[in-house]
C-alpha cells in the first residue's frame, strides 16, 4: 500500500458535478444517487448573485414588446433589484435581462421550484408573475434555443410527448411553456428517476408521468392522445427507432419531432458528424423528415438536436 | 368488423363501416381529417366506462401485460361474443391472441390496424361524443398517476437493490476505512514512526494505539491479544529508542477516538459482508457458487439488476467494468496494453 500524498484537504472534489452520478443504474440510463443531473446546483435558494443593478440603461430598452417591471422582492431574495423580462423568438419562453442575461419560462407553479433552480419575481402593473431560470448546461432544449434553433414546435397550449423525462427537470420547464392549457406526457423508464417525475408531476398537472419503456408505446396507448410534438432526449443506440414507433402510435400528420443525440451513446468508435449523419438517415426511412440540425456547443460535447416534421401533407 | 380501443376513461367498441378501407392503409388517413368523414367511416357501439380508478387501474395493469382484465371480458361477453363471425381488430396482437383463445373469436393486429388506430386516436373527442374532453384528461391524469406510483411500489427488481446498495456501501466503507487508517497511522507517525513499519495489519494497528497511548506505556502494556510474540517484542523495543516527537495528552485521546472510529466502521463492514452473502446466496445461488459473493454482486451492480444481468451477452460480461478503457482502445484503434 503505498502512502498517497497525505496533506491535509487534499481530497479531491468527488462525485459532485457528473451527470448521472453516483449508484449508475445502467439500465435505465441516468439513475443516481442524488438524483441531480447535471452541474452542481449553484448557490441554493439564498442570495441571488446575476440580476445586477444596470437600472437605466436596461429599462430604456423595453419599448417594443417587452413586458417591463421591477425584479425583486420575491422568493426571500434583496429587493430593489432591476430586471427586465423580454419575450424570447419561440412563443412561451423569455429572456430575463439584468447584469447576466438568462433564459427563463414562466412558472406554472408560483412559489415552487423543481431542482434548485433561480426563480425571478416580476411584478407588472400591480400583477406579480414568477419566472424559473432554465440553464442550458441542465437542459439540452434550453441548449438548443439558446444555440438558435429555428423552431421547437412547442407553444403554448400545444402537446408534447416527452421521450426520457428523467427527474423531470427540462419537464417541468416544457409544462411551464405549454401552459395550463397544454399536455406534456412524460416517459421514462428507470424507477430511481421515475420516483423524482412523478413528486414534479404532482404539483403540475399538466404533465402526465408514465413510468414505461418508451420501446414498447403499446405498453401506456391507452394513455395518451394525438400529440404535436415529440421530444426525445433517450441516449440510447437505437433511439431512432424509438422516435418513430412512438410517432407512429401518437404523433399527428403533419406534427413534429425534435431528438437530442448524444454521439457517444450511439456509437463511441466514429466520429460524431457521422453518428449524426447516420441518424438522420434512419429517421428519414420512418417517414421523419428532418428539417434542421444543430449542435449543442458549447453546452454539451458531441450532441447534436435534431427538428423535423413527420408525415408532412403534401403540396398537392 | 368491430375495433376495440382503449382509452383512460373506459373501453370502446367501434363499428368499422367499410371494411374495404383498412386495405387503404397509405390514404386511411384522410378519411380522418374531418370528424363528419370520420363518422361515415366508423361508428361508436358501445362504450363501457370505468366505474373507479381501481377498476381502471386493475383494466389497465391487464392491458400493459395483454391480459383480460374482468371488465374487457364482461364487455367481451356482452357486445361482442353475440355475434362470432364480426372479427376483432386490437392494437396489441398478444391481447388479441387471448381473447381469441377465450372466446374464439376472430382477432386481428396488423400494421394497418395500427394505421386505424392512429385514426381513431386524432379524431377520438369527436367519436366519443358522450364524454367531455376535460373528462378524458382528468381520468389520464388519475390513471397515469396511480399506474406510476403501483409500478414503483411493485418494482421486480426492488430485491436486486437491496444488493447492488449494499456492495456500493461496502466499496464506499472500504475506501473510506482507508482514507481513516492512514490518516492514523500518518497522524501517530509523528509521536511513534517505528509502529507503523512493525505492525502492517491495520485494525491491529488502530488497537495497539487503543492499548498503548504514548509510546512510554508500551513497555507494561500487555499487546499479546493483538500480536504474535516475537512482534510484541520488537514494539516495545522500538518504543524504547522512537525517534517521534513528545505529544500531549489531548493529541493521543484525539487520536484514539479516529482508532474507535477505525474499529467501529470495521465491525460494521464485516457485519454488512454476511448480509450481504446471505442475500446473494438467497438470491443468485447460482452466480454465487460460480464466482463468488462479492464479484456476483459487483457484476449485478454493474449490469443494474439480476434480470439485466442475465439478459448481457457474454462478451458484455466479459467486459463489465471495463467499458472505458475498451471503448478507449476501440476508439483510438490501439492495442490496449
Amino acid at each position: 500500500m503505498g502512502k498517497p500524498g497525505f496533506s491535509p484537504g487534499g481530497r479531491g472534489g468527488g462525485g459532485g458535478g457528473s451527470r448521472g452520478g453516483f449508484g449508475g443504474s445502467r439500465g435505465g440510463g441516468r439513475g443516481g444517487f442524488g438524483g441531480s443531473r447535471g452541474g452542481g446546483r449553484g448557490g441554493g435558494g439564498g442570495g441571488r448573485p446575476s440580476f445586477g443593478r444596470g437600472g437605466g440603461g436596461s429599462r430604456g430598452r423595453g419599448g417594443g414588446g417587452g413586458s417591463r417591471g421591477r425584479g425583486g422582492g420575491g422568493g426571500g431574495f434583496k429587493g430593489g433589484k432591476t430586471v427586465v423580462i423580454e419575450p424570447h423568438r419561440h412563443e412561451g419562453v423569455f429572456i430575463a435581462r439584468g447584469k447576466e442575461d438568462a433564459l427563463v419560462t414562466l412558472n406554472f407553479v408560483p412559489g415552487s421550484e423543481v431542482y434548485g433552480e433561480k426563480r425571478i419575481s416580476v411584478e407588472t402593473d400591480g400583477n406579480k408573475v414568477e419566472y424559473r431560470v432554465w440553464n442550458p448546461f441542465r437542459s439540452k432544449l434550453a441548449a438548443a434555443i439558446l444555440g438558435g434553433v429555428d423552431q421547437i414546435y412547442m407553444p403554448p397550449g400545444s402537446k408534447v410527448l416527452y421521450l426520457g423525462a428523467a427527474s423531470g427537470t427540462t419537464v417541468s420547464h416544457v409544462s411551464d411553456i405549454v401552459g395550463p392549457e397544454g399536455l406534456v406526457y412524460a416517459v421514462e423508464f428507470s424507477h430511481r428517476s421515475g420516483r423524482d417525475l412523478i413528486n414534479v408531476a404532482k404539483k403540475r398537472t399538466n404533465i402526465i408521468p408514465i413510468i414505461e419503456d418508451a420501446r414498447h408505446p403499446h405498453k401506456y396507448r391507452m394513455l395518451i392522445g394525438m400529440v404535436d410534438t415529440i421530444f426525445a432526449d433517450v441516449a440510447q443506440p437505437d433511439q431512432a427507432r424509438i422516435v418513430a414507433l412512438n410517432a407512429q402510435y401518437f404523433l399527428k400528420n403533419g406534427g413534429h419531432f425534435v431528438i437530442s443525440i448524444k454521439a457517444s451513446c450511439i456509437d463511441s468508435t466514429s466520429t460524431p458528424e457521422a453518428v449524426f449523419s447516420a441518424e438522420v438517415k434512419k429517421l428519414q426511412a420512418d417517414k421523419l423528415r428532418p428539417q434542421e440540425q444543430i449542435t449543442l456547443e458549447p453546452y454539451e460535447r458531441d450532441h447534436a438536436v435534431v427538428v423535423g416534421v413527420f408525415r408532412p401533407p403534401s403540396k398537392k | 368488423m368491430l375495433v376495440l380501443f382503449e382509452t383512460p376513461a373506459g373501453y370502446a367498441v367501434f363499428k368499422l363501416l367499410d371494411d374495404n378501407k383498412l386495405q387503404e392503409t397509405d390514404n386511411l388517413y384522410r378519411a380522418f381529417e374531418t370528424p363528419e368523414s370520420a363518422g361515415r367511416i366508423i361508428k361508436l357501439k358501445h362504450f363501457e366506462k370505468f366505474t373507479d380508478t381501481t377498476e381502471a387501474l386493475a383494466a389497465t395493469t391487464a392491458i400493459v401485460e395483454g391480459k383480460i382484465s374482468k371488465s374487457l371480458k364482461a364487455l367481451l361477453k356482452k357486445h361482442v361474443g353475440k355475434d362470432l363471425q364480426e372479427q376483432l381488430l386490437v392494437a396489441d396482437a398478444k391481447l388479441g391472441s387471448a381473447i381469441k383463445e377465450k372466446f374464439s373469436i376472430q382477432c386481428l393486429s396488423n400494421t394497418a390496424v395500427q394505421e386505424l388506430m392512429r385514426c381513431i386516436r386524432s379524431q377520438l373527442d369527436s367519436l366519443l361524443s358522450g364524454l367531455p374532453k376535460k373528462e378524458i384528461t382528468a381520468m389520464a391524469l388519475g390513471l397515469a398517476h396511480s399506474l406510476s406510483r403501483y409500478k414503483l411500489k411493485f418494482s421486480p427488481d426492488k430485491v436486486d437493490t437491496m444488493i447492488v446498495q449494499a456492495v456500493s456501501l461496502l466499496d464506499d466503507l472500504d475506501k473510506e476505512l482507508n482514507n481513516y487508517i492512514m490518516r492514523c497511522r500518518e497522524w501517530y507517525g509523528w509521536h511513534f514512526p517505528e509502529l507503523g513499519k512493525i505492525v502492517t495489519d491495520n485494525v491491529a494497528f488502530a488497537r495497539l494505539v487503543k492499548i498503548i497511548g504514548t509510546r512510554e506505556n508500551a513497555a507494561d502494556s500487555d499487546l499479546s491479544d493483538i500480536l504474535p510474540e516475537e512482534i510484541e517484542e520488537k514494539v516495545k523495543e522500538a518504543a524504547e529508542i522512537s525517534m517521534g516527537t513528545e505529544i500531549s495528552e489531548d493529541d493521543i485521546i484525539n487520536i484514539q477516538n479516529l482508532c474507535d472510529q477505525i474499529i467501529e466502521i470495521t465491525n460494521y463492514r464485516a457485519q454488512l459482508y454476511d448480509y450481504l452473502k446471505a442475500r446473494m446466496m438467497a438470491m443468485a445461488p447460482n452466480l454465487t457458487v460460480l464466482v463468488g459473493d462479492l464479484v456476483g454482486a459487483r457484476l449485478i451492480s454493474h449490469a443494474g439488476s439480476l434480470i439485466n444481468l442475465a439478459k448481457h451477452p457474454a462478451s458484455t460480461i466479459q467486459i463489465l467494468g471495463a467499458e472505458k478503457a475498451l471503448f478507449r482502445a476501440l476508439k483510438t484503434k490501439k492495442r490496449y496494453a
